[in-house]
């Protein structure tokens, strides 16, 4: 049991989540995070399907690792993502009906998204599974504070909500405050990440 | 166990091989096995849609059916020069196939009015778009509208899903002055007239789907039916709309299915029909009201000359009588109960 926790696995665990973040260090997965961050809601909904197929395609091709023949490598863990992401989205269609109407906009954008590509070729193709599934886990929460963060950021300056819900006080339009159209705009979530990654430096020396 | 060589060009063709049939098969298995689980979801969601249009929302996945029943009355699909297809549902036309067919839902929306719903479809920024609205049935005024969209800018065009967008349509008139079809949507603080809504801000493009769908859109379904002129199919919403109309040959109207009679037919039956006992050109030999309501009788006398009803007390009451001082009683001005009083 204490091997499943040992320290290693648990900094693939962790790690993702702030020296080795994928946006913010990586940079993998930025178009993603321009598409779905206009609002909070499908920000968080997209995060955890990506943590979800990420740990879970990671664990896959690690138990076939040893068999995947070199050069069709890349290919084969396609195949497995886009198995993986179908069949996950036909079964929710079947039993989460609301939750796949929400998730089929973002179908195509997981089995593209270069951080489930990067963990599969990175961590899963030389690692056990055991290892590779957190490291699947923690990259995709990682993904997904980022994603959170930009969303929030969006949806609050962009259209005074957060999850729908009214948060600026009609007080604020009444005297003067507008809304700021730009920031539904995908650029912007460009222009927030980038302030994300430049506090993220700033606060951790070793990363510059 | 014998070391395989992984990058042997036969081991990579087979693996290829293998792998490509195997997720095939698993794709296939899980798609027919879950097939029916998922259509009766979609056909779930097709219903809120529906009844989203008029005005029920929010409803558990658990009510939609005994709600969609109890509101839904009648359906029919007409073609587009206006006849009946024989046999057809209309719930189970596609979106794609209107255009070529017209379904209609005769339905009553959540506060009991009688409502048509009209499926519509259109395009938006970046695919389709579709949407149900409900009309009266002379096809004046918008009782309630639902909108949804396949891939739609979240937090911009993806609004028009919403129901405060869709909540702006209640209660607007369809048609322009010129009797076309007017209804739309225009950018936001821009409309000048009741037919146009305001579109959502920064989703021009997705708003101007929406609006062309409802112009083209609901101006197919009213030459369908005929626009009120044209010879009555069998439609029962086609007929209910020509009994209305004066100028409308109720000769053409016997085959309808108008349950209430069909209004200026020597056989109407007013006793059940009381629509059709309002209109002049019913004869009202067949009617049961027939004498003239004597003086007296009413406390008024504006109300002599209008029928007399079976039980005498309905002409009394017919609201003709509001003069004041028609009953002598101080007050009374305007008022139709106080008529009753002798």
């Amino acid at each position: 049991m204490s091997q499943l926790f040992s320290k290693a696995n648990m900094e693939a665990l962790t790690n993702p989540l702030n020296l080795n973040n994928p946006v913010v260090v990586q940079v993998l997965g930025i178009c993603s995070a321009l598409a779905v961050t206009a609002q909070l809601e499908p920000a968080i909904v997209m995060g955890l399907s990506v943590t979800i197929i990420t740990a879970f395609s990671n664990l896959i091709i690690s138990l076939i690792r040893n068999s995947i023949p070199n050069r069709i490598r890349i290919i084969v863990q396609l195949v497995v993502v886009a198995a993986l992401v179908t069949i996950v989205s036909q079964v929710l269609k079947a039993f989460a009906y609301d939750v796949s109407v929400q998730l089929s906009v973002y179908v195509g954008l997981i089995i593209t998204n270069c951080i489930l590509m990067g963990r599969l070729e990175a961590f899963a193709m030389m690692n056990k599974p055991w290892p590779s599934f957190l490291d699947g886990i923690g990259n995709g929460i990682g993904y997904a504070i980022i994603l959170v963060i930009v969303g929030f950021f969006r949806e609050l300056l962009g259209a005074g909500t957060l999850f729908g819900c009214q948060v600026i006080p009609q007080w604020c339009y009444d005297h003067g405050y507008v809304n700021n159209g730009m920031m539904t705009m995908p650029a912007m979530s460009l222009i927030i990440v980038g302030i994300v990654i430049w506090a993220h430096r700033a606060y951790n020396k070793d990363l510059q | 166990m014998a070391k395989i060589n992984t990058n042997s060009n036969v081991y990579t063709i087979c693996y290829a091989a293998i792998m490509v049939v195997l997720v095939a098969f698993l794709l296939a298995f899980v798609s027919s096995a879950l097939k029916p689980a998922q259509d009766a979801n979609v056909a779930i969601d097709k219903k809120s849609q529906i009844l989203a249009s008029l005005n029920v929302r929010g409803l558990a996945k658990s009510e939609v059916e005994a709600k969609y029943d109890a509101l839904i009355q009648e359906t029919c699909v007409l073609t587009p020069d206006g006849q009946v297809v024989e046999g057809a549902d209309a719930f189970e036309v596609e979106t794609k196939e209107i255009g070529d067919k017209y379904p209609v839902y005769k339905a009553k929306t959540a506060d009991g009015a009688d409502a048509l719903v009209f499926p519509l479809k259109g395009r938006g920024l970046w695919g389709g778009l579709w949407g149900y609205v409900a009309v009266t049935p002379d096809l004046q005024k918008v009782l309630g509208a639902y909108f949804d969209h396949e891939s739609e800018t979240a937090g911009l065009g993806a609004l028009i899903k919403e129901a405060k967008f869709q909540e702006q349509f209640i209660g607007r008139p369809v048609m322009g002055e010129d009797g076309k079809v007017a209804l739309t949507v225009v950018k936001k603080g821009a409309s000048e007239t009741e037919t146009q809504v305001d579109g959502v801000t920064g989703a021009t493009l997705t708003s101007k789907g929406v609006g062309e769908m409802l112009l083209t859109g609901i101006q197919q379904y009213v030459d369908a039916l005929g626009g009120g002129a044209q010879p009555a199919g069998e439609c029962c919403e086609q007929a209910a709309k020509c009994c209305d109309k004066p100028d409308c040959k109720c000769a053409e109207k016997k085959q309808c299915a108008c349950k209430d009679g069909s209004c200026g037919d020597p056989a109407c039956n007013c006793a059940s029909d009381a629509k059709c006992c309002a209109r002049e050109e019913c004869p009202c030999a067949t009617c049961e009201k027939t004498e003239p309501c004597a003086k007296g009788e009413c406390a008024g006398e504006a109300a002599e000359g209008a029928h007399k009803c079976k039980s005498g007390s309905d002409c009394c009451k017919s609201g003709k009588c509001d003069k004041s001082g028609s009953c002598g009683k101080p007050g009374c001005d305007g008022d139709k109960a106080c008529c009753g009083h002798k």
